[in-house]
């Protein structure tokens, strides 16, 4: 079974690598969504919108509960991904056909060094949309979009599997549901204390 | 990649968000620039400038990003404490600007009354927290007589 996972994972990954190189426009916006800066913090700016959005009481409360829900599940599933890391060390694309890193992986990213299964950035990203999601339908949709093009930018690079990223995306979205359901509501005090502290300093 | 880089490229995109949520949520106590239009085009201003900055200034983007540069634990931490100090560095600028040059002050008591942050559609943030404690004093008054 993995054998046949890792089998199309390669398989997928060699047909995507195939489209570097021809389109300079696609591999000039693939290395801008592949960056490790580009869209975490516009991720974060969103947030921040989000934390000052709404034109009544409960429709800011909620978009408040929102960004702290978001946040709190990027923490945990951080966490998760080291767990995880330190349980498997799965080699990346470009590690398994070396014949990809200069032309594909150097042409778009870097090489990077953590393991690949599974893909942080695809679960850092999954679980701030899952994370707002569950209190933000619409901006929860709106997140999912960077959600999608930043794993999806790395498996072009051949830095992830897209088993890598599905594995992430499972694990971001599994992250915030655990937040969402389990740990807002059983430390919905100090989370309240946090907010009510917030507004009071007429921040939040 | 450099933290300090990271520090001014955050600071300034996150300037420029809060002036945009500023003029969007009608927060007047929060803005530099009290003309919507001249705000709205500005902050996005510095929204874009910020990035074009700090990924294509050098072509940082095909240089240096290409090693690993700031990690993730540093990069959430350096995110928030540049964030929070872009915050309060506005709400300071904003505040005294309207002490000294907007008055906003004016005809704000028959305006709805606001808590939390949507207090500063009518009042600047110093204002706003010297009336957050003046209403905690009283209530602590309340409950001692």
């Amino acid at each position: 079974m993995l054998g046949l996972i890792i089998e199309i994972d390669q398989s997928i990954v060699l047909w995507i690598s195939h489209l570097v190189g021809d389109y300079s426009i696609l591999d000039r916006i693939m290395t801008i969504l592949a960056n490790d800066y580009f869209l975490p913090v516009t991720i974060s700016l969103i947030l921040l919108y989000i934390w000052y959005m709404g034109h009544h009481y409960p429709e800011r409360h909620r978009n408040q509960m929102a960004v702290v829900c978001g946040a709190i599940s990027i923490g945990a599933c951080m966490g998760f991904v080291l767990i995880a890391n330190n349980v498997w060390r799965h080699p990346h694309p470009f590690q398994d056909m070396p014949q990809l890193l200069d032309p594909v992986t150097n042409h778009i990213f870097y090489p990077v060094h953590d393991p690949s299964f599974p893909s942080n950035s695809s679960a850092l990203t999954f679980a701030a949309a899952a994370g707002i999601w569950q209190y933000n339908r619409k901006w929860g949709l709106i997140l999912l979009v960077p959600a999608i093009l930043m794993p999806l930018a790395k498996v072009y690079a051949a830095v992830y599997y897209p088993s890598d990223v599905v594995g992430g995306a499972i694990l971001g979205i599994l992250s915030a549901y655990f937040v969402g359901k389990i740990f807002m509501p059983a430390l919905h005090v100090p989370v309240a204390i946090g907010i009510w502290f917030l507004r009071t300093l007429r921040v939040g | 990649m450099r933290a300090w880089q990271y520090c001014v490229f955050v600071f300034t995109a996150v300037m420029g968000m809060l002036q945009l949520i500023a003029t969007c949520h009608q927060l007047k106590g929060m803005l530099f620039i009290r003309n919507k239009p001249v705000t709205l085009i500005l902050s996005i201003a510095a929204i874009a400038f910020a990035f074009w900055w700090f990924f294509f200034r050098d072509d940082r983007i095909d240089t240096v990003m290409r090693r690993t540069g700031v990690e993730g634990a540093q990069q959430f931490a350096v995110f928030c404490w540049t964030t929070f100090t872009a915050l309060i560095v506005t709400l300071v600028i904003s505040s005294l600007l309207q002490k000294f040059v907007y008055r906003l002050r004016e005809g704000a008591e028959q305006e709805e009354r606001l808590e939390g942050a949507y207090q500063l559609r009518y009042v600047s943030w110093f204002e706003a927290l010297k009336e957050a404690f003046r209403r905690r004093d009283e209530g602590d008054a309340g409950t001692h007589h």
